[in-house]
């Protein structure tokens, strides 16, 4: 197609009024930072807790990763689905004691009900979860099963988004903002909960930070 | 898509008899334009984020080649492939091409407005695919053989029950039940679909921003079918246009606090996924092909004209939600793909002004697209821009035309123009009290203006003009 590429940049070029590629040595305009009415809470823990709940996520915070396993245990009790998961196959998800649930490190399929994964990082101001994808961290984790269970490191939440990018050093194929279960209002602009990605989104937040 | 705006008149004339759709744009209006303004109001630099999405916009297609190329080396470096269509046809027999192999049979598909364009569906299907829509809205106007009439919310326009049994005729032969309730509805669509995902061979979708300096493609959905789409088969496509490129990652921290807001009233979309190409070596999951198709298609006319503006577009709805003409006629009668006051100024300038001349015309000039605009172009001037046009191109009614004229002549002369319009005011107002054919202070018919009168009231004046008023208050002051 290096014909109709040509055309196109000469196009712009012509549209332009330029000759040469245009330099891109003018720095582009600096984003502002958000400013709230009704402040947000400093903490950034509970602002995250705030703002994931108002998107209709829930939410828990336990004391350590080894308190992970029993919480995912009471979650699926309490949404009422067999006590099993796949989990993504980062190392600290595999090392954990899981005694008396069913869960299998793997890539997601159709079957699966339930997920586990291990989050890079959260940001508050939007209470949304970062996943960066690699072998430990599979995509389809996120959008396939109907409950999806992440686990969070209170010391990996960033307070915005413009914290996040220099985090992420060499670009993974996916990065995946999520905020809250996937929904739609295509029905009469009503919200449903679960279109096509988890109906559920449960976040556990491992207390991790030094005070 | 083909385009039908010349028939704007009578399709904006049927839709007002349309009880179901007054209903559905009724609904619609108040959802969309309650819950934005909350959503602004909390943020308190909104306007400060405006004039930064105003200004990178302008300033990246000021430099929109350099940016591009920029994109491009950098999918490419990620794995990707990236291909350049100056017009529908050509996008079409590239998104053909990479498709016509042994053993691809079945396309999943995002939503891509860009697509409807060139009606790239109805291109594959020709070719012996079959293509499925996988956003719950665009599924059924796919089933009901209709086009999108909004550009976030393509089934606004259908009601509950039409769906309903839209599912019904279509799902009942694999064994599904009719569903009433809205949950039932969006669990099957979540059923039916999902068989499509998993045994899709290719996945297309669009982008929302285009991040230059790391060649990813910003994709915002509610639903997660982008995601499924992009990620179960074993090609995904992109079909996105020109003007979506920004400068980099922090860039698109300012739009994404703009648009969620503008186009739902959401802080942030479910769904923002960045891809850059293919998966990786290590990867478990993911795509095996991941092409780019950088869509012209009249775009590059429009950089450096009167209408530019129109490009910072970032397709977020909010124009027509406030649009007294598009929630109350719906988004068919413009007759192409985008609707309200964004598709009137864009519509003309992709499709030819001679083939929508109405469309300049479907604005009261109020102003509320304007005000609203997360990006801050200038909708009315630029409808504006097109009726000077259209006048300049000799399209203008000859009644239009002798009736400016003859303002203009009497206009230039003040003491005529109050003359005349002294006479009108005290005509009218004697000819009210004459035949009283007013009530409440109000005409139900008035000689000549028959056709405004139809379906409106006019309001008796009073005795003077407001020249005469205004001269006589400044001799009591």
């Amino acid at each position: 197609m290096t014909d109709s590429r040509t055309r196109v940049l000469g196009n712009i070029r012509g549209s332009l009024g330029r000759t040469e590629l245009s330099p891109l040595s003018d720095a582009p305009p600096s984003v502002p930072s958000p400013r709230y009415r009704t402040p947000l809470p400093a903490d950034l823990a509970e602002q995250f807790a705030l703002q994931h709940q108002q998107v209709h996520g829930t939410f828990e915070e336990v004391d350590s990763l080894l308190a992970v396993p029993q919480a995912v245990h009471r979650h699926l009790i309490g949404q009422l689905v067999p006590l099993e998961a796949v989990i993504s196959p980062d190392p600290e998800l595999s090392s954990l004691d899981w005694a008396g649930l069913d869960v299998e490190s793997r890539v997601a399929s159709r079957e699966d009900r339930s997920s586990v994964t291990m989050a890079f990082a959260g940001i508050a101001e939007t209470g949304t979860l970062v996943m960066v994808s690699s072998k430990q961290s599979p995509v389809n984790h996120h959008f396939l099963p109907e409950f999806n269970i992440a686990i969070l490191r209170q010391s990996k939440l960033v307070d915005t988004m413009e914290s996040l990018w220099p985090l992420i050093g060499e670009h993974p194929r996916t990065i995946n903002l999520i905020t809250g279960p996937s929904k739609t209002a295509d029905i009469e602009q009503t919200i449903v909960y679960g279109a096509h990605g988890p109906r559920t989104l449960h976040i556990i937040l491992v207390r991790d930070a030094v005070s | 898509m083909q385009v039908t705006s010349k028939n704007f008149r009578t399709k904006a004339a049927e839709a007002l008899l349309d009880e179901d759709l007054r209903a559905a744009m009724g609904r619609a209006e108040g959802g969309f334009v309650d819950t934005r303004k909350r959503a602004i109001d909390e943020l308190a630099n909104f306007q400060e984020y405006r004039e930064f999405a105003r200004n990178t916009k302008n300033h990246v297609l000021a430099h929109l080649d350099g940016y591009l190329t920029q994109f491009e080396n950098n999918v490419m470096a990620s794995g990707g492939q990236v291909h350049w269509a100056s017009n529908g046809e050509e996008v079409n027999r590239i998104v053909l091409d990479i498709c016509r192999r042994p053993g691809i049979s079945k396309i999943a598909k995002g939503k891509s407005m860009v697509s409807e364009e060139f009606a790239l569906n109805a291109g594959l299907e020709a070719a012996g695919l079959e293509v499925v829509e996988t956003d719950l809205g665009e599924y059924i106007i796919q089933l009901a053989e209709e086009t999108p009439s909004h550009i976030i919310a393509p089934a606004v326009h259908k009601t509950k029950q039409a769906v309903t049994d839209l599912f019904e005729e279509h799902h009942s032969q694999a064994g599904y039940p009719r569903v009433v309730e809205r949950l039932d509805i969006v669990s099957q669509a979540r059923q039916v679909l999902r068989d499509h995902f998993c045994t899709a061979d290719v996945g297309i979708t669009g982008g929302n921003f285009l991040i230059a300096d790391t060649g990813s493609i910003a994709l915002i959905t509610n639903e997660g079918n982008g995601d499924l789409t992009a990620n179960l088969p074993d090609i995904h496509v992109v079909v996105t246009s020109i003007e979506k490129v920004i400068p980099n990652m922090q860039a698109l921290g300012g739009f994404l606090r703009l648009l969620g807001r503008s186009a739902t009233g959401q802080i942030m979309s479910v769904y923002t996924t960045l891809f850059n190409g293919p998966r990786r070596i290590d990867d478990l999951d993911g795509p095996r092909e991941f092409h780019v198709v950088l869509v012209d298609n009249g775009r590059s006319e429009i950089l450096g004209s009167q209408f530019q503006d129109i490009l910072r577009c970032i397709k977020c709805g909010a124009c027509m939600n406030h649009c007294p003409v598009y929630t109350s006629i719906g988004g068919h009668a413009y007759g192409w793909v985008y609707p309200g006051p964004m598709g009137s100024v864009l519509t003309p300038l992709m499709v030819g002004q001679k083939n929508a001349p109405d469309l300049p015309y479907a604005c009261t000039l109020n102003g509320r697209c304007k005000t609203v605009c997360p990006v801050m172009i200038p909708l009315p001037e630029l409808l504006r821009e097109h009726r000077n046009n259209l006048v300049e191109m000799g399209e203008a009614k000859s009644m239009q035309k002798w009736g400016m004229r003859l303002w203009y002549q009497v206009a230039r002369k003040p003491a005529l123009y109050s003359m005349m319009a002294g006479l009108y005011v005290l005509k009218l107002n004697m000819f009210a009290r004459l035949i009283s054919a007013f009530r409440r202070g109000s005409f139900q018919y008035i000689p000549l203006l028959g056709a405004w009168t139809s379906t409106r009231d006019f309001p008796v004046p009073q005795t003077t003009t407001f020249q005469t008023q205004w001269k006589k208050r400044r001799c009591h002051d």
